[in-house]
């Protein structure tokens, strides 16, 4: 479109070359002053282009008082420039605008956010970062430790590879928990993000203590209902042969509760991080051959069974929590698979580190279920899980103990046809 | 000097060493609020761990105080300063001594839960100026807060606040001191335990003085002049005119 109406200017241009020359021309041809004629039509051409020209500089550099110019070409390229002009302006508006809502979003956000450059001064800041941090708007450009004075904080500012994020139960004379976190962005620069968890931080706190001392105080009156059910049973000539079935199922059941227990004990201990602070090499190998040994008593006759398991093969971990992985992955397998399956254990290590693998030929789970499987008391089939004997808590504790050795539960199912469980360590 | 930059020397040594020197002592200086903040904790719950810690603190902070004479030093035997940065120099050293001193005070704060945690029969909260200890500590602590601000930010506008603070402590002060010299008339099988709180009272009101001589210490590198032994009314005239 430009292009035709630039043409078109020239040709506006050309014709009225044509037409004053043709007026000059007879003027000339009347009076006979050919060469003054000439020249005079040039003198007269070249003023207007002039005229046209500082009509159009002025237009451009805003001068008061000047009109557009309004001859030929000149006046469309003004035409062109200032139609260029609105389209950038009202884009540079536009850009303007969104910057300007981005800011305003940032500045309203509850999280304190401070950008930061690569040796720590305050670029900019939002409002909640004025209030939790106390910083003015005239600190731009300060250090941030030197305002920040928690020695904790500056040892976590001063960390060069920032993976996991700070709690800090006391800042800035507030006993309330805070969680900081420091991302690099944008070329080398630094965005700090801190945010008040405290309530986050108690219910969760509130939550591991109430399950840890429940099931602590359920275990002794369970100890003693068992005991007392044990030794009903012992002696059958003496209760009828009508409670006899009863008793039974009142001392499975009683037996399973204290399961659940030791699960929800195990857990809260796993939590609670105690666990983790004896490291040792834990030999895998002798580990599954151990539990090897229980299965093959248990299940060899019902089942096809292989484990292939990879010799001398150590684990930096702790022992007894990674022992529970490992016999929580297997009996569930056997307890999803019918009868005359096949189930396969692996432990071998590649390039990647080392793996660990129980395959079944069960029941399979629908893809639905997998992201919540590893849930407290989660069940695929209710019914089912519990005349298996399950507590409800093996893969929430394959789930803990996993993510303790930095590894993580993977699953591949397919309904009718099997599973495979593995864990991959580095 | 209104606005501290350390790009103006010609010398980048001297930009640097300056730099790290302030740096050192608002380090320090964070150190010290920490180890206040464990021993007004510990104060408040009676809490003999956390008292322990202060106490264990105290040498990082003392060690602190090392390095930072060690730098001073390193700067004036090498590149000689003059002007603003000789008085950012003599300010380091007079606010390093003065922190030193205050995680002094605030051992004996801890040592005070300690002692009577081992000394079963004060009952500690129940005592006269144990409320006023608290208290003291605590204005002590914001103090010490507003001056570290006043030197990250190299401005004295907050003088002022601070001598206000400094008279309410000074009074609080002599009411507990009345009140535990009354009690040592009335019970003088306790004078153990009071002696304790009285040691303590004086640890606290002294925390607020030094905090007051940072203050000092940062008017003389702002302004250039030494307000130390101005008497009242030309201090409150200076700082007015600030």
């Amino acid at each position: 479109m430009s292009r035709s109406s630039v043409s078109r200017a020239i040709s506006r241009e050309l014709i009225w070359v044509a037409i004053s020359l043709g007026i000059f021309l007879f003027f000339a041809w009347l009076t006979g002053f050919w060469v003054l004629t000439l020249f005079a039509y040039i003198f007269f051409y070249l003023i207007r282009q002039i005229w046209s020209f500082y009509q159009f500089e002025a237009c451009l550099r805003e001068v008061p008082n000047v009109d557009s110019p309004q001859t030929g070409i000149w006046e469309e390229l003004y035409s062109l420039v200032s139609h260029k002009q609105r389209a950038l302006k009202k884009r540079a508006d536009l850009q303007n605008n969104k910057s300007e809502q981005f800011h305003a979003a940032s500045m309203a956000l509850p999280i304190a956010i401070v950008s930061l450059t690569k040796n720590h001064k305050i670029e900019w800041f939002n409002n909640a970062a004025q209030t939790l941090l106390s910083i003015k708007p005239s600190d731009t450009g300060r250090k941030l430790e030197t305002l920040v004075r928690q020695p904790e904080f500056i040892q976590y500012l001063k960390q060069k590879e920032l993976e996991k994020p700070l709690f800090l139960e006391a800042f800035m004379g507030q006993t309330r928990t805070y969680r900081c976190e420091i991302f690099d962005y944008y070329h080398g620069h630094r965005l700090l993000m801190l945010e008040d968890v405290h309530e986050l931080y108690n219910l969760a706190k509130i939550r591991k203590d109430f399950v840890a001392n429940a099931s602590h105080e359920l275990r002794t009156p369970l100890t003693v209902v068992n005991g007392y059910l044990e030794m009903m049973i012992d002696v059958p000539d003496q209760i009828p042969i009508f409670w006899k079935k009863p008793l039974g199922q009142m001392h499975h059941q009683s037996l399973r509760m204290q399961a659940i227990i030791e699960d929800l004990l195990t857990l809260s201990k796993i939590e609670s991080d105690t666990l983790v602070n004896a490291i040792t090499v834990v030999k895998v190998d002798e580990v599954l051959k151990n539990i090897e040994v229980d299965i093959r008593y248990l299940y060899s006759e019902d089942y096809d069974i292989h484990f292939l398991i990879e010799e001398g093969l150590t684990l930096k971990g702790v022992e007894e929590p990674l022992k529970s992985v490992f016999t929580n992955l297997i009996s569930n397998a056997f307890r999803y698979t019918p009868k005359g399956g096949k189930v396969s254990v692996r432990w071998y290590s590649d390039a990647s580190g080392l793996h660990f693998e129980v395959e079944d030929t069960g029941i399979g789970i629908s893809k639905e279920h997998l992201s919540r499987l590893t849930e407290r008391f989660y069940r695929v089939d209710t019914a089912r899980s519990r005349e298996s004997g399950g507590t409800g808590l093996g893969l929430a504790i394959v789930k803990h103990v996993l993510e303790k050795h930095d590894s993580e539960l993977k699953i591949q199912s397919q309904i009718g046809k099997g599973s495979i469980f593995s864990c991959d360590f580095l | 000097m209104q606005k501290k930059e350390f790009s103006s020397h010609i010398s980048n040594q001297l930009n640097r060493n300056l730099e790290e020197l302030f740096n050192h002592i608002l380090e320090m200086g964070g150190m010290v609020e920490n180890q206040l903040d464990m021993a007004l904790s510990a104060l408040e719950n009676a809490d003999v761990t956390v008292a322990k810690e202060v106490i264990r603190f105290d040498k990082i902070i003392n060690q602190a105080e090392m390095e930072i004479d060690r730098l001073c030093i390193r700067v004036l035997a090498r590149q000689q300063p003059t002007a603003s940065d000789l008085r950012l120099i003599l300010a380091t050293i007079r606010i390093a001594i003065d922190l030193e001193r205050m995680g002094d005070e605030v051992c004996k704060l801890a040592k005070l839960v300690i002692k009577f945690h081992k000394n079963e029969l004060c009952v500690c909260a129940n005592y006269a100026g144990y409320a006023e200890l608290v208290d003291i500590t605590t204005r002590s602590r914001e103090m010490l807060k507003i001056t570290l601000n006043a030197f990250a930010r190299v401005s004295a506008e907050d003088a002022m606040s601070i001598l206000d603070q400094e008279e309410v402590v000074d009074q609080v002060y002599a009411k507990a001191c009345k009140d535990v010299t009354e009690l040592f008339k009335k019970n003088p099988e306790n004078v153990e335990c009071l002696l304790e709180v009285m040691t303590a009272l004086r640890a606290s009101e002294r925390l607020s003085d030094h905090a007051l001589n940072i203050m000092e210490s940062i008017i003389y590198l702002v302004q250039g002049k030494d307000v130390r032994n101005m008497d009242q009314e030309r201090l409150t005239q200076f700082l007015e005119k600030l």
